[in-house]
C-alpha cells in the first residue's frame, strides 16, 4: 500500500470488470477474493465496526471477512467494486487524515476516523465514484450481516453472536 | 403449444388463488392453477434470516429471484425510475411460490372492522384521495370471514376484541397463549384503560384439519413453518383442491397475457414454462397475482378491442396502489421480556383503529414478531447508540432481550397517482414488459401514523419502557407485502375496475380475485380479508357457472 491510488471513472469501470472476472475465474480456482492488503484492511474495518472486547470476539475473528469473501462472489457481487475501490481509498484517507495506514491506527484512532466518515467529514480525492460516507454505510450493513447472520453464509463463526445474545437454543 | 381447453384457469396460487381453486374444483369445475414459483419444502428455505421474507439481503428463498424479475421503481415528482431487483429495497416484493405470501407470513388473521368498509361514509371526502366505501359491507362479508377462519384454520378468542363487528361463530381453535412480553404489555395497556386481546392467528393452537399444533418456535414471520402448523394455502386449500381430482397445479409458469377473441371475451391465458410459450384455453380466467402483478398482467393483455389493456377502459387498472403506513414505538426495559417463544406477536388492541381525534382512520397496535438478530442490529438500537462500534455491540448484548415495541399497519388514504404501469422499453427474462411503480403516500397517513406512534409510546412508558423512539412512515410510494387496491371493486364502471364480485366491468369472463380489489386496505394485515373475498367471489362465480353464463 503506497497510498494515493488514483480512482477515476475509468478506474471504477475497470474495477467492476475486474470484480466480474474475479467472480468467474477466482471462484473456479477457489482463490481469495481479497488481496492480502485488502484482506488486512477488511479485517481492521470489521474490528472497528464490531470491536472485540474481553468476552466476545470482534468482527474479524467472528468471520466478517470470510462472509464478504463468499458473498461478494455471490448474491452481493454488485458490491464488489465498492470494496475493491473502497478499501484502498479507506487506507489512503487514513494516511491523509491520521498520518498512518488504516490497520496501523489504534482502535480509538480507527473509530475516530470512521466517525469522520459517518459525518461526511472524510470526503476527498480518494472518493471520486462514491462517497466515503456511502462506503461506510454499506460496510456496516455487510459487517452486521456477517456477524449476526447464519454461520453457513461464512460469518458468525460457531454462532458466536447468537451465543453473545443468548439465543443459540432458538436459532437452529 | 396450445393445450386442450379447461373450465377455469387461475393465475397465482397465493392467498386468494388457492381459495378460488378449492372452491371451483369442489364445485366440479376443471381448474388449472398457474404459479410463477415452485412448491417449496421446509428444507428449501429453513430458518435463514438473510434469505427470509424479512431481510432478503442475500435474495429471498421464497422468490422471486433477482435474475429474472426486474422492475422499474420511481421516486420523486416527476418520478425518476431506476431498475430494481427483488432483493433491492422498494421493489414491492411478494413471495413467488405455492402459497404465495401465506407460506412465509406471520399469519395474523384479522377481520376488518365494519367502518373499514365504509371509510367515505365514516370520514367524508379527503382532499387528494380517492377514498371511497366498499361496494359490500362487513355484514355481507361476515359469513365468508367465518368460512375463511374455518377452512384455513385460525386460532383466536372470539369476543375478546371489544371493537370487532358482530360474528356468528367462534374460532376453530382457541387463542395461542400469551408469551412473557404480551402479558407485560397487556397489563400496561389495561392500566391505561385500553382493551388488549390475543391476536387471531392462522396457526393451529391444537391439532386441526389433520395438521399439528404450533411448537412455539420463534420463526413465524419470514419463514415457512417446519411442522405445517401455519395455515398457508399451500398446506390447506391447495392440497384439498388437488385432492378433488379437478385441479391441476402447474408450478414455475409465468403468465404473459390474458387472451381475448374478436367479441371481447377471454379465451384463455398465454404463459411461459421455461422458455416455452404455452396457451391454456379456458372458459373463465381468474387473475390472482396480488396488487402489482395482477394489474401488470391486465395491462399487458392488449388487443384491438382493449388497446389500453384488459379492463382498463377508464384508466383505473393499476391505480390506488396501497399498503400500510406502519407506525409505532420501541423502548428498552430493565426486565428481560424475551422468552424465545413464538409466535412472538401475541397481543393487540383496536382502541385506536377508528374515532381518533383529528385524524382519519388508524390502526390496530400489536407487539412485534421475534427480533431477528441482523434486522435488530439495523433497527433496534436507539439513535444515541449509533449504528456501529463498541456502544452498538454493547447495546445488542444488553438489550436484545430487554426491548419491545408496539406498532400498527396504519390505514392509508388511497391516492390515484400511486400506480402500477407497464413499460414496453424494459422487458423481463421472458420478454414481458416489466411493472413500473410510482406515486406517493397521502400526507394524512403521516399524521395518522404520528398519532398511533404517540399512543404506542404511552403504553410502552406505562410498561416501564425508556429510551422510547417513534417510527413514522415515509411519504414515498407504498405497497410492500400488504399491497392492495390496484383493481378496485365498485358499482360504477367509471370509477372501478371490477364488480363487487371481482368480475371485470369490461369483460364477462375475467375475474380479478386478490388484494387488488380492496377499495381501502383496513388498519390490519390483509390476508384473511383477501381470503374472505376469495370465498365471496368464488361463490358468485360458481353460481354463474351453473347458470352456464360462461360457456
Amino acid at each position: 500500500m503506497d497510498g494515493k491510488p488514483k480512482i477515476t471513472r475509468r478506474g471504477f469501470v475497470a474495477a467492476s470488470a475486474l470484480a466480474g472476472a474475479a467472480a468467474e475465474t477466482l471462484g473456479a480456482q477457489q482463490a481469495e477474493f481479497f488481496s492480502a492488503d485488502n484482506a488486512k484492511l477488511a479485517a481492521a474495518l470489521a474490528d472497528t465496526i464490531i470491536p472485540p472486547d474481553d468476552e466476545w470476539p470482534g468482527g474479524a475473528e467472528a468471520g466478517v471477512v470470510s462472509y464478504l469473501e463468499k458473498q461478494l462472489r455471490g448474491p452481493l457481487s454488485r458490491f464488489a467494486p465498492l470494496y475493491l475501490i473502497g478499501l484502498p481509498a479507506l487506507d489512503a484517507t487514513a494516511l491523509r487524515l491520521a498520518g498512518k495506514s488504516f490497520p496501523d491506527l489504534s482502535p480509538d484512532e480507527r473509530t475516530a476516523l470512521l466517525q469522520q466518515f459517518e459525518k461526511g467529514e472524510a470526503e476527498g480525492p480518494e472518493w471520486p465514484d462514491f462517497s466515503a460516507q456511502t462506503f461506510l454505510a454499506r460496510a456496516v450493513e455487510h459487517a452486521m450481516q456477517g456477524f449476526y447472520g447464519a454461520p453457513h453464509h461464512g460469518g458468525n463463526r460457531g454462532g458466536v453472536s447468537w451465543r453473545m445474545l443468548g439465543i443459540m437454543d432458538v436459532m437452529h | 403449444m396450445k393445450l386442450p381447453k379447461t373450465d377455469a384457469v387461475i393465475v397465482g396460487a397465493g392467498a386468494a388463488g388457492g381459495v378460488v381453486a378449492y372452491e371451483l374444483a369442489k364445485a366440479g369445475l376443471h381448474v388449472v392453477l398457474l404459479e410463477r414459483g415452485p412448491r417449496l419444502e421446509f428444507s428449501d428455505t429453513g430458518h435463514d434470516e438473510l434469505r427470509s421474507q424479512r431481510t432478503w439481503v442475500l435474495g429471498s428463498a421464497f422468490g422471486p429471484d433477482d435474475e429474472r424479475h426486474i422492475r422499474l421503481i420511481g421516486s420523486g415528482d416527476p418520478p425518476v425510475f431506476r431498475r430494481t431487483l427483488p432483493s433491492d429495497s422498494g421493489y414491492n416484493h411478494v413471495a413467488a411460490c405455492v402459497g404465495g405470501g401465506t407460506k412465509s407470513y406471520g399469519a395474523m388473521a384479522w377481520r376488518f372492522l365494519p367502518q373499514d368498509f365504509q371509510m367515505r361514509s365514516t370520514y367524508g371526502t379527503v382532499e387528494g384521495s380517492t377514498l371511497e366505501d366498499w361496494p359490500i359491507r362487513y355484514e355481507e362479508l361476515e359469513p365468508y370471514y367465518e368460512k375463511a377462519e374455518w377452512e384455513i384454520g385460525v386460532s383466536g378468542d372470539a369476543g375478546s376484541n371489544h371493537f370487532e363487528g358482530p360474528r356468528k361463530k367462534g374460532y376453530p381453535t382457541p387463542a395461542l397463549p400469551f408469551n412473557k412480553e404480551a402479558r407485560f404489555l397487556a397489563d400496561a395497556a389495561k392500566r391505561r384503560g385500553l382493551h388488549p386481546f390475543p391476536i387471531p392467528m392462522a396457526i393451529n393452537s391444537e391439532l386441526y384439519a389433520e395438521r399439528p399444533c404450533c411448537i412455539a418456535c420463534p420463526h413465524c414471520v419470514g419463514f415457512a413453518c417446519e411442522v405445517h402448523a401455519k395455515s398457508s394455502t399451500a398446506d390447506t386449500v391447495i392440497p384439498r383442491a388437488e385432492k378433488t381430482g379437478n385441479c391441476e397445479l402447474r408450478t414455475e409458469c409465468v403468465a404473459k397475457e390474458v387472451l381475448t377473441d374478436a367479441r371481447g371475451r377471454a379465451t384463455g391465458v398465454a404463459y411461459f414454462q421455461g422458455r416455452e410459450l404455452i396457451e391454456q384455453p379456458a372458459d373463465v380466467v381468474i387473475v390472482s397475482c396480488s396488487a402489482t402483478e395482477s394489474p401488470r398482467l391486465l395491462l399487458n393483455s392488449k388487443s384491438k378491442l382493449f388497446p389500453q389493456g384488459l379492463g382498463n377502459r377508464n384508466d383505473w387498472v393499476g391505480r390506488n396502489l396501497q399498503g400500510h403506513a406502519y407506525s409505532g414505538a420501541a423502548a428498552v426495559f430493565d426486565e428481560e421480556l424475551f422468552d424465545g417463544t413464538g409466535p412472538a406477536a401475541r397481543v393487540a388492541l383496536c382502541d385506536y383503529s377508528h374515532g381518533n381525534q383529528g385524524v382519519v382512520g388508524g390502526a390496530m397496535l400489536a407487539n412485534e414478531f421475534i427480533r431477528l438478530p441482523y434486522l435488530f442490529s439495523q433497527r433496534g438500537p436507539t439513535p444515541t447508540v449509533g449504528r456501529w462500534g463498541a456502544a452498538h455491540k454493547e447495546f445488542m448484548r444488553s438489550y436484545y432481550k430487554r426491548s419491545a415495541g408496539l406498532k400498527g399497519p396504519v390505514q392509508e388514504m388511497p391516492v390515484f397517482a400511486s400506480r402500477v404501469e407497464v413499460d414496453d422499453s424494459l422487458k423481463d427474462y421472458w420478454g414481458i414488459p416489466v411493472a413500473k411503480i410510482s406515486g406517493h403516500r397521502h400526507p394524512q397517513d403521516r399524521e395518522t401514523g404520528r398519532f398511533l406512534a404517540e399512543r404506542a409510546a404511552e403504553i410502552l412508558k406505562e410498561a416501564g419502557g425508556r429510551d422510547i423512539s417513534l417510527s413514522l412512515p415515509g411519504l414515498g410510494v407504498s405497497g410492500g407485502q400488504h399491497q392492495a387496491g390496484t383493481c378496485r371493486m365498485g358499482d360504477d364502471p367509471k370509477t372501478s375496475v371490477t364488480t363487487k364480485h371481482g368480475k371485470l366491468h369490461d369483460v364477462d369472463n375475467v375475474f380479478v380475485i386478490d388484494g387488488s380489489l380492496h377499495v381501502t386496505n383496513g388498519g390490519f394485515n390483509p390476508s384473511l380479508t383477501i381470503q374472505a373475498l376469495a370465498f365471496w367471489c368464488s361463490e358468485y362465480l360458481v353460481r354463474e357457472w351453473k347458470g352456464t353464463r360462461f360457456r
